[in-house]
């Protein structure tokens, strides 16, 4: 009897060993997807499209489109390329596609694959072979939060001496799950007119760090399709602060438009903005540690292209 | 053979009663340490990780390793450093410190412990995933230094006299540290004709802020006060008493701005003089160095709130 009762007692320890402990709940791995450089990525698969075919054959495309970045995409557009003199598209030229990011429940990203339905067409006379490019252009809408831990210090005048944290220029390097990241912020405290309150501003700097290109959200489909996207929409973003749970005053701001936000140009690839706490701070809150959210809202697009070689059989 | 098991056996019991500490007889040169009162956070709590639907619970342990007693109206504990919107239910109004006795020649100083319970908010509100919070526990108390030490006074220093003298002027050390954040010491003795003069070192040993006594600076010490403590309320020590074999001689010390010395680096020196010194010889006697100040010490700490949902 006793054996039997030892013999299970081992077996349960062996099981609760295998799975790596007993369960403890359904608590969330403590991972930070807010990292990296990258949003959407699209990627042809292997032999896709063929490196040959042959004149009138038809053949597929697929491309596998992967969500890397910590930001749902909805509404994201891919225009395909083709040259019309060699190749025929079966089906829309503009897919669009919606894919989950990455999330401490999803700290992969969703993958998603397309296939395209293509025909080639019958060659010039005298022309034995043709090198033809595929192009996708991607297009789509994407933001970034940038979360990070922000020192308040209402004493402006360093009359304690220690303290929960410093107030320091806090700098962000290797992306917040996005290919625009802030780079640096700048937090400055100060008196305020009301002596019992302190002037609290930040000056956030914002980089396009991807290869790609930036416009304004909102318009993914006008910018990867015949029609027109003005010079006024191109490498420009919105951008919304948060200092714990309050929403900060950003400068500048987009021409004829109100509201908090502000309006980062991009065409250099970095541009900065101002922001501050509307009222300022109360000097009663002391010194701690709060987050500050940076949610930047724009469309991002860039261009891959594959080769193929049209072959006359002979 | 087993008489000498029996010799040997009686032998340890009389080394390990020999290593016991005696109770209930006083304790010669107690009145030593650098310390008033201690704290330390109790293991696990608050644990370094919580997620956003745990109440934060930080317990800290405190002792008194100083001699003089503390819990009084003024002397309270407060939490701070982390964002009060996020974490809420922490009284910005601290919490009174336990009531703790300090040591004496019988034994040790009174041990308290204070404890913080908060309502922590989800993290969904933000759209944050985690967040590290410092916790900074700060203790504001009244505490007081007393100083003590025999010091030869020689009315006649220079005197060509063959007479041997009771004693010798010279530095004394008022025993190194009085079992208080702030100590006094050494003292230079320098004896002319007719007086005496003390040269009196007082520095902050503790570790932590000095700053004057009282309700209102106990007050301004809180993080959270909006009148903070003023430059000119930090680093002052109020000497209560410079005493010679019972005699008062504070009025003769300089330089006292309102009976405050002011500390710089957290050292202060100030002089006393021991006059119209009767008699012409010289003699032993008790110097005694009163001093009362407000404390403040800290403690950090770092939690990780996960969000859950």
């Amino acid at each position: 009897m006793k054996w039997y009762l030892i013999a299970g007692l081992c077996l349960l320890l062996l099981i609760a060993g295998c799975r790596g402990g007993f369960r403890t709940g359904d608590r969330p791995i403590d991972i930070d997807v807010h990292k990296g450089n990258d949003g959407i990525t699209v990627e042809f698969l292997e032999q896709s499209p063929p490196k040959e075919t042959f004149p009138e054959s038809p053949f597929s495309v697929s491309y596998e489109i992967s969500n890397e970045g910590a930001s749902d995409v909805e509404g994201g557009v891919i225009s395909i390329g083709i040259e019309d003199d060699f190749v025929t598209l079966e089906g829309d030229r503009i897919r669009i596609f919606d894919i989950e990011g990455r999330s401490v429940f999803n700290p992969v990203g969703d993958q998603q694959i397309q296939t395209v339905q293509m025909r080639t067409k019958s060659l010039p006379p005298q022309t034995e072979v043709v090198t033809t490019s595929i192009s996708l252009n991607v297009c789509h809408p994407y933001k970034t939060d940038a979360e990070l831990e922000m020192c308040v210090d209402t004493d402006v005048f360093g009359r304690i001496t220690t303290k929960a944290c410093e107030a320091k220029n806090v700098r962000l390097s290797g992306g917040q799950g996005g290919p625009v990241a802030v780079t640096r912020i700048e937090p400055t405290y100060g008196p305020h007119a009301d002596q019992t309150r302190v002037r609290a501003s930040f000056v956030i700097y914002v980089k396009n760090i991807g290869d790609g290109q930036v416009y304004q959200a909102g318009k993914s489909l006008e910018a990867c399709s015949p029609l027109a996207l003005g010079p006024d929409s191109w490498n420009v973003a919105t951008a919304r602060v948060f200092l714990g749970d309050q929403l900060l005053d950003c400068t500048p701001k987009q021409s004829g438009f109100g509201g908090q936000d502000g309006y980062l140009q991009l065409g250099k690839k970095e541009d900065f903005i101002r922001c501050e706490v509307v009222d300022g701070l109360s000097k009663i809150a002391g010194t701690y540690v709060t987050s500050m959210t940076v949610e930047i809202d724009y469309g991002y697009t860039y261009t891959l292209t594959k080769q193929m070689q049209i072959k006359r059989l002979v | 053979m087993k008489r000498g098991a029996l010799i040997l056996l009686v032998l340890a019991l009389a080394v390990l009663l020999a290593g016991c500490p005696r109770t209930g007889e006083p304790r010669e040169n107690w009145r030593v340490g650098s310390q008033g009162v201690f704290m330390q956070i109790v293991p696990n709590l608050p644990p370094p990780r919580i997620y956003d639907d745990q109440p934060l619970e930080l317990v800290v342990d405190m002792e008194n390793l100083g001699a003089w007693d503390v819990g009084g109206p003024g002397d309270r504990v407060y939490l701070s450093g982390f964002d009060p919107n996020l974490i809420t239910g922490i009284p910005i109004t601290g919490e009174l410190m336990p009531v703790m006795e300090g040591i004496t020649q019988f034994g040790p100083g009174g041990l308290g412990t204070v404890s913080f319970t908060g309502i922590v908010r989800s993290l969904n509100f933000r759209n944050v995933d985690r967040l590290v919070q410092p916790l900074l526990i700060t203790s504001c108390y009244g505490y007081e230094t007393l100083a003590s030490d025999t010091v030869c006074i020689d009315p006649d220093p220079f005197s060509r006299s063959s007479e041997v003298k009771s004693c010798i002027a010279r530095t004394a050390g008022m025993g190194g540290t009085q079992a208080a954040p702030v100590s006094v010491g050494p003292v230079q003795v320098e004896p002319s004709p007719g007086r005496t003069r003390f040269q009196i070192s007082v520095t902050n040993v503790g570790g932590g802020d000095l700053y004057r006594p009282g309700g209102q600076y106990l007050q301004r010490c809180s993080p959270y006060s909006s009148a903070k403590l003023d430059f000119s309320d930090v680093d002052r020590v109020l000497v209560a008493d410079v005493s010679v074999a019972g005699v008062s001689i504070l009025p003769s010390c300089r330089p006292l701005v309102n009976g405050f010395l002011r500390m710089t680096n957290g050292r202060g020196q100030m002089f006393c003089e021991l006059s119209n010194i009767q008699g012409a010889s010289a003699f032993t006697t008790p110097l005694t160095v009163e001093l009362k100040y407000g404390y403040r010490d800290t403690l950090a700490r770092q939690v990780t709130i996960l969000r859950v949902t």
